[in-house]
């Protein structure tokens, strides 16, 4: 494809719904969206978040989100109720509520899914097809969590990441820019009376908030502690980052994307970007 | 008149020389030592920035000081902007409540046609006449606009409630700042700490490469500088948390109340946001492995949310 395309990636943090349903307490499925244009800067350009919902309902707003973005990569957390989402996703009929919609099945890179919908999705796991193509073998998951993490922070560093500016009601509503659990409350009970631009604008402030909450896991020392024999770290947040991590997982895609563009390079030339070093 | 709500000379006097007492007498209220070394800051400072943690009753002392200058000095016209016209309407809450919890306030408090204290609450401003014919005037920013309304404002004193929060330094240095050029009465010298114009900033701490934090160096070098030329500074900086409450006696109360915030803060915040929000810190950066400085120089104020199809 040529390099000037507008390409889409998502980035997904699900989180179990079903028993939770309707409250406010446990975790959110958070979606975050990059905008990459020419391979170069990578535009926030939309966040969804909700809590509670079941698997179901998830891939419905995906492919909701995917009807109007056309995603290039979708890479998405990996647990059980991650693989729920996938057989879902991999359905022709979808749901957002009452209504029902019919789509194109998405599904991952695995030859075993290919042929039957459109081959887009990435499961965050060193098992997954596509990641093992792209960063070959890697001795633990946390290796991976790892370097997403450092990617991203890089690319902050780098200036290649473009975020909106801060949505200009939080005054009138009363929350600080820095005020996760009240951003999330006030999304909460007033969130649905928004537009679909001011909702989705709100959304990526919450990301933004939560990654500055994200850190490396400390040891009474105030050091950040070491898993394990591969120098990696354990990341935490005191507060949700359900958000924060969509957003990891996006530009993770992002890069995943421009590696795969990379089609000049021999595998053998790639950068050793999945060392063991610690970062 | 009785006795209780008149206001002296010698009461004005004294009150001027003492705020502290001032407030204790008029507005029968106690001010934990941090507060009072905070007012007479306020008072005796031309320049004047309070960087503290929350609920250390930064606005609260805000809204006295300007109420003391309000009836204790003459042709005074003080002027309030907040970040937002909203949380300048709540600082000016203060006043209409003073006007009716403290006697000696109202007694100098002008009255308007219907005999009521001339306190109004217009979409433009809101207003406080004194008998003496001194003005406060809250205006909203309208940052939005390059602050434009303030423009054709003038005063003797401005207050910049949480200005390290604005969303326009520009507007702030080049305009607001500028409306502080009223000359003040010529019974008093200009150069005066008490009876000159003053300028007055209260707002939780930022990180250090934000904007805001170039005033606060301007401070500390003036300060530094006075100081090395064995001169009174005209500048003051301030920062107070809720480690200096009083823990015990009258304001005990106050202070297990706080502490049940502060718990909750220091729990749901990352580190960074409490030594900001919680202790009044200037800090260099978040804590945290993403910088905050990074992340805010991504933001750029062009990019728009697209929530409708792509290819549309």
């Amino acid at each position: 494809m040529s390099n000037n395309e507008d390409v889409y990636i998502l980035g997904i943090d699900v989180a179990r719904g079903g028993e939770r349903r309707d409250s406010t307490n446990g975790d959110d499925s958070a979606m975050t969206t990059f905008h990459l244009k020419g391979l170069s800067k990578c535009r926030m350009v939309n966040a969804y978040r909700v809590n509670g919902a079941e698997a179901r309902q998830i891939s419905g707003k995906i492919h909701d989100l995917d009807k109007k973005f056309n995603y290039s990569l979708i890479v998405c957390d990996h647990d059980a109720f991650a693989l729920a989402i996938k057989d879902e996703l991999a359905r022709t009929t979808q749901h957002i509520g009452d209504r029902t919609f019919d789509v194109t099945p998405i599904t991952t890179f695995e030859p075993s899914d290919m042929g039957i919908g459109n081959s887009k999705l990435v499961l965050f796991s060193r098992g997954d097809f596509l990641i093992k193509q792209i960063c070959g073998r890697l001795s633990s998951e946390s290796m991976l969590t790892n370097k997403a993490h450092q990617l991203l922070r890089a690319a902050f560093q780098q200036g290649e990441i473009t975020l909106p500016p801060p949505w200009p009601r939080w005054d009138e509503a009363g929350v600080s820019k820095f005020d996760v659990r009240g951003m999330r409350r006030w999304l909460m009970e007033k969130g649905d009376n928004l537009n679909e631009t001011d909702r989705a604008w709100a959304e990526c402030d919450v990301v933004i908030a939560q990654l500055l909450q994200v850190d490396r896991v400390k040891g009474p020392d105030g050091l950040p502690k070491i898993l394990g024999t591969g120098g990696m770290f354990q990341f935490n947040s005191k507060e949700k980052k359900d958000s924060a991590y969509s957003c990891v997982y996006s530009y993770f895609g992002c890069w995943l994307w421009k590696q795969l563009q990379d089609s000049d390079m021999r595998s053998e030339d790639r950068p050793s970007v999945f060392s063991a070093e610690p970062i | 008149m009785a006795i209780d709500i008149k206001l002296t000379t010698m009461m004005v006097e004294d009150f001027i020389q003492d705020p502290v007492l001032a407030v204790k007498v008029i507005f029968d209220i106690d001010l934990m030592p941090h507060q009072e070394l905070r007012l007479m800051g306020m008072w005796r400072f031309r320049r004047f920035i309070d960087s503290s943690g929350f609920g250390t009753g930064k606005t609260t002392t805000l809204a006295l000081c300007a109420a003391l200058r309000h009836i204790l000095l003459e042709e005074r016209s003080q002027l309030i902007i907040s970040r937002t016209f909203e949380q300048g309407k709540t600082l000016y809450e203060y006043f209409d409540k003073w006007i009716s919890t403290s006697p000696i306030f109202r007694s100098q408090i002008a009255l308007n046609k219907q005999n009521q204290p001339s306190s109004s609450h217009g979409q433009g401003a809101h207003i406080l006449r004194a008998k003496n014919g001194n003005i406060i005037r809250v205006i909203p920013p309208n940052f939005n606009q390059d602050a434009d309304r303030a423009k054709s404002e003038d005063a003797t004193d401005g207050y910049f409630d949480e200005w390290t929060a604005y969303p326009d330094y520009k507007a702030l240095y080049k305009t607001l700042i500028g409306r502080v050029r009223r000359p003040v009465s010529k019974h008093y010298q200009t150069s005066s700490p008490i009876f000159g114009p003053h300028w007055c900033f209260t707002g939780t701490p930022q990180f250090k490469w934000h904007e805001s934090y170039e005033m606060v160096e301007r401070f500390s070098y003036n300060i530094s500088k006075a100081h090395a030329e064995k001169k009174r500074p005209q500048h003051e900086l301030q920062s107070w948390n809720w480690t200096h409450y009083q823990k015990t006696g009258r304001f005990q109360r106050f202070y297990e109340t706080l502490m049940a915030t502060v718990e909750e803060m220091e729990e749901a915040n990352a580190p960074s946001v409490v030594e900001q929000e919680i202790l009044g810190h200037w800090i260099d950066d978040s804590f945290g492995w993403y910088s905050a400085k990074e992340i805010e120089g991504s933001r750029d104020g062009g990019l728009k949310i697209q929530t409708q199809s792509v290819a549309a």
